[in-house]
């Protein structure tokens, strides 16, 4: 089923104009799909390899290109190792690793970290 | 093949154009879609999900749909903080549906009791599905939102309440499959009885040290419950009447009892009951003990695998052995001999043989044995029985022949 939906998505690359870049993650994915039905250990050794090697551009390509497919279990996978990824760490931190950049008046910024301040307990230092 | 080569050329064109968006623009992981940028942030513990919406202006309210919503107090020192925070957070929580609520608070006064009962009745009113929470209450009695009783989304409630628990007039919950409830002090027959009649779909029970002192007589009888778990606490025994407990269960698969049998329990029509755990110490060896003992096992009609303590045998023992007026007629529960394959008797210290012979019936394969056993003597055992055992020492004498 998985493999249609890739060769569906080749045929309408021809005939549609889809810039998003994913045509250079969407070879390796397949590979990638029989990775990740394998065991958890395994999947954790490629979570961890997976940040390592791949910049957050490319994770950027290879979630949109399992949302394309409707490849769920991809899809899952590949959220989770975001989210593992900026777990308990600082704002700084997550702002580097999205390409973000606050556009926060000076005041609002404080009053936001006043509100939740409980939530700012216990964050990993950059 | 020529199919191929055109998308090879087509796509090595797509990537010289692309070559160029992507050098200037870094911000990949920002620009993806919105539902996926909400996803991860629900893939978050509660408190890393609401503070990315210090992040940028964009992200500030995007965490306020996530389903799962987990708070445990930490240090007191912060108690004001984290109510300030839950607070917050189901304040601007938006209408989507909250799947799953744990609390972990203290609760010191009044003023606590009401937040906490608002915060649930918000849980309530966003269909939630899942509910924990623990409450160090230092009151003498509590009472929970009665919405929360009515709750027709929830299907697993999990509530740790060490006092006495004030239950509504009003309790039904339609879609509740796994209920679990701690510590908590049942206040009266009528209403205890109002909960364990209001359980129309329930699968299993956890009835966890929980004080049974104002309750004469009650009965638990949902129709789909096929797991039942009891813990009674040692310290909570010195009721000596005890409260008389009937268990109907036409589903019941698997009954699992510690304690010091402070109750009387007794199984009513359990056809599909098929393991049977019983830890019992009775310290007390007291006639009602070794009495509520017998017709808990009355009721054990084709149990096929039960466990053992050392203490239950005994107090089998203590059953079988009843030379009173007020002993039932037949001394062996029916169901050892008929149906019973297996027995594992755990933590013993010394089993004596004439304390198991009882139990040994036709259909009996497995005998096991765990931990120490220092001697065994069992005469009595057919051939074809199996007898492990296993742990520190065990000394295992057999008829000969």
């Amino acid at each position: 089923m998985k493999f249609c939906t890739v060769k569906q998505y080749f045929d309408d690359e021809n005939n549609n104009n889809v810039t998003n870049g994913i045509a250079t993650t969407v070879i390796p994915l397949p590979n990638k799909h029989l990775k990740i039905k394998a065991n958890n250990k395994e999947m954790e050794q490629y979570e961890q390899e997976l940040l390592r090697n791949v910049m957050p551009q490319e994770l950027t390509k290879l979630i949109l290109a399992a949302n394309y497919l409707n490849f769920k279990e991809a899809l899952d996978f590949f959220c989770r190792t975001v989210a593992n990824a900026i777990q308990n760490k600082s704002v700084d931190y997550v702002r580097k690793f999205f390409g973000l950049e606050s556009d926060f008046e000076p005041g609002e910024e404080e009053k936001l970290c006043k509100e939740f301040a409980w939530s700012f307990e216990g964050v990993d230092e950059d | 093949m020529d199919e191929s080569g055109l998308n090879q050329s087509s796509k090595k064109h797509k990537l010289n154009e692309e070559q160029g968006i992507v050098d200037g623009n870094t911000k990949c992981l920002e620009n993806l879609p919105e539902e996926i940028l909400r996803y991860i942030i629900s893939l978050l513990p509660t408190n890393d999900a609401v503070r990315t919406s210090i992040l940028c202006k964009r992200w500030e309210y995007l965490w306020t749909s996530i389903p799962n919503l987990g708070f445990k107090i930490g240090s007191k020192a912060k108690r004001k903080l984290f109510m300030n925070f839950v607070e917050r957070v189901l304040l601007l929580h938006d209408s989507s549906d909250i799947k799953q609520f744990i609390l972990y608070c203290d609760v010191l006064h009044d003023g606590d009791a009401s937040r906490i009962k608002a915060w649930i009745s918000s849980a309530v009113r966003h269909n939630v599905q899942e509910l924990v929470f623990k409450l160090n209450i230092s009151e003498e009695q509590f009472s929970l939102p009665h919405c929360l009783f009515t709750c027709v989304t929830l299907t697993k409630l999990r509530f740790y309440i060490p006092c006495v628990l004030k239950l509504p007039p009003t309790i039904y919950f339609t879609n509740l499959k796994i209920l679990s409830v701690r510590n908590v002090t049942f206040s009266d027959d009528h209403s205890t009885q109002k909960l364990f009649s209001g359980l129309p779909v329930l699968e299993e029970m956890f009835l966890v040290d929980c004080i049974w002192v104002n309750l004469t007589a009650v009965s638990i009888s949902s129709p789909k419950l096929h797991c039942l778990v009891i813990i009674d606490d040692e310290e909570n025994s010195n009721d000596e009447d005890g409260c008389q407990v009937m268990i109907f269960g036409p589903g019941l698969k698997t009954f699992t009892y510690y304690g010091p049998l402070c109750n009387d329990y007794c199984l009513y029509n359990s056809c599909s009951l098929e393991r049977v755990v019983i830890n019992f110490d009775p310290r007390k060896t007291a006639r009602q003990v070794a009495y509520r003992m017998y017709r808990l096992l009355s009721g054990l009609s084709t149990v096929k695998k039960l466990k053992l303590s050392s203490g239950a045998v005994e107090g089998i023992d203590l059953s079988v052995n009843c030379k009173n007026a007020d002993a039932i007629l037949d001394p062996v529960p029916p169901c050892f001999l008929s149906h019973l394959r297996c027995i594992k008797v755990y933590c013993c210290a010394e089993v004596q043989n004439q304390l198991l012979h009882p139990l040994v019936g036709q259909v009996l394969e497995v005998l096991s044995f765990r931990f120490s056993c220092l001697f065994l003597n069992l005469p009595f055992l057919a051939g074809r029985l199996r007898v492990h055992c296993s742990g520190i020492t065990s000394t295992l004498m057999r008829p000969e022949g």
